[in-house]
C-alpha cells in the first residue's frame, strides 16, 4: 500500500518546504481571559509606577554603591579632625597628667623609705640609682613642658 | 496581521502610548498578543506558562514604552522583550525535556495514524523538536511574523549575516530530517512511526 505521508508535499524541494512554513502557521487556543488579565497587569504595573517613582528615586540615591564607601571615609577623616584638634587642648589647658607624673615618682619614694632594710639593703645602691634616673626624668619632663 | 490602512500604525500607537494613551496600548495589546502568545507557546510546556510570558512580556513592554524608538518597527521590539521573558522564564524554571511536542501514535492503522496528524503542528514541532532555540526563533519569526533579516537581527541581537547562516542551516536541517522517509516509497505504518519519532537535542 502506497502511503501518503503529511510531509510529502514538501519533500519535493527547498521551495515546497518554504512555502510550507510559510503558510502552515501552527494554531494555539488563545486563553479567553487572557486580554484581561494583561490589561489589568500593565494597569497595575501603571499604577505602581506613578506611586513609587519618587521614592524610587530616593531609594536609587541611597542604594548608589558609592555611598557607603564616602560616608565610611568621611567618618574616619571627621574622626582624625577631631582628634588633632583636640591633642593640644587637652595638653595646654589639663594640668592632670602632670600631677599624676610627680605623685607616681613621691610614691616611689615613699615606697622605698617605707620599706625595711633588710629587704632594701641588697639592693640600696641599684634603688638609689633608680630614684636618681626618676628624678632626672622627672626634671626633664617638667623642663619640656611649656 | 495586515492592519488596515485607515488605522494607526504600531509605531503611531506606540508613540502614543509614550505621550500616556493607554487606550493605544491596549489596541497594541490586541494586535499582538495572539501572535506573542503562539510564538511562546512553542517553548513552554503549557499553556499557563505560555499566558504568563505573554502577559509579563507587554506589562515589560509597557514599562519600557519609553525607551522604543518609533522611527523603528515595533515589532521586532516587543518580539525581543518576549524572547528574553522566554529565556528568564526557563533559567529559573527549566522546560519538561519534550512534554510539548505531539506524541505520535504507535496505531497500526495508517489512515487513523494520518487522520490524527494535524501537517501543520507537525511540520512546526518537528522544526522545535530538532533546531536549536536561536534558529528555531529565526525561522519562526522569518516565515510567521514576516521579518526580514534586519528585524531577525534586532530581535536576536545577532549581525545579518549570522541571521543568514542560521536561517540556511536551519532549514537545511529540516531538509536533512524529512529526507529519510522520502527514499521509501512503500511505508509500513511501523516506518511511520519511527519516521516521526525525531531524537530530542
Amino acid at each position: 500500500m502506497l502511503m501518503k505521508s503529511p510531509f510529502a508535499k514538501f519533500r519535493n524541494s527547498d521551495e515546497a518546504l518554504e512555502t510550507a512554513l510559510r503558510d502552515y502557521t501552527p494554531e494555539s487556543e488563545f486563553p479567553p481571559e487572557l486580554h484581561h488579565s494583561i490589561m489589568r497587569a500593565v494597569k497595575a504595573a501603571n499604577r505602581e509606577g506613578t506611586q513609587i517613582s519618587g521614592s524610587t528615586r530616593f531609594q536609587a540615591f541611597v542604594n548608589a554603591y558609592w555611598l557607603p564607601a564616602t560616608g565610611f571615609a568621611g567618618l574616619v577623616l571627621l574622626g582624625v579632625l577631631i582628634s588633632i584638634h583636640s591633642r593640644p587642648i587637652a595638653t595646654s589647658q589639663n594640668p592632670q597628667p602632670l600631677a599624676e607624673i610627680s605623685n607616681a615618682f613621691a610614691r616611689g619614694q615613699e615606697l622605698m623609705d617605707s620599706l625595711p632594710s633588710v629587704t632594701v639593703g641588697p639592693l640600696s645602691d641599684e634603688l638609689v640609682k633608680m630614684n636618681r634616673d626618676l628624678d632626672r626624668t622627672a626634671e626633664f619632663l617638667i623642663a619640656t613642658l611649656p | 496581521m495586515i492592519s488596515d490602512l485607515r488605522s494607526p500604525s504600531d509605531e503611531a500607537l506606540a508613540r502614543q502610548t509614550q505621550a500616556g494613551s493607554m487606550e493605544a496600548f491596549e489596541e497594541l495589546v490586541l494586535r499582538y498578543e495572539q501572535r506573542i502568545y503562539v510564538f511562546v507557546n512553542q517553548r513552554c510546556s503549557n499553556g499557563m506558562d505560555a499566558a504568563e510570558i505573554t502577559q509579563e512580556t507587554f506589562v515589560k513592554a509597557y514599562q519600557a514604552i519609553s525607551q522604543f524608538d518609533p522611527t523603528r518597527t515595533f515589532a521586532p521590539w516587543l518580539f525581543t522583550i518576549a524572547r528574553r521573558k522566554c529565556v528568564d522564564h526557563f533559567r529559573a524554571t527549566p522546560p519538561a525535556s519534550n512534554e510539548a511536542a505531539p506524541e505520535l501514535s504507535d496505531s497500526n492503522d495508517p489512515s487513523e495514524l494520518l487522520a490524527r496528524q494535524d501537517e501543520r503542528r507537525h511540520l512546526w514541532s518537528l522544526a522545535r523538536r530538532i533546531l536549536p532555540a536561536a534558529q528555531f526563533d529565526a525561522l519562526w519569526l522569518h516565515y510567521i511574523e514576516d521579518m526580514n533579516l534586519s528585524e531577525i537581527a534586532r530581535v536576536l541581537r545577532r549581525p545579518e549575516t549570522y541571521i543568514k547562516v542560521l536561517l540556511f542551516r536551519a532549514r537545511k536541517a529540516l531538509a536533512e530530517r524529512l529526507k529519510p522517509a522520502r527514499a521509501n516509497a512503500k511505508l509500513s505504518p511501523q516506518t511511520i512511526s519511527h519516521a516521526y519519532e525525531i531524537p530530542v537535542r
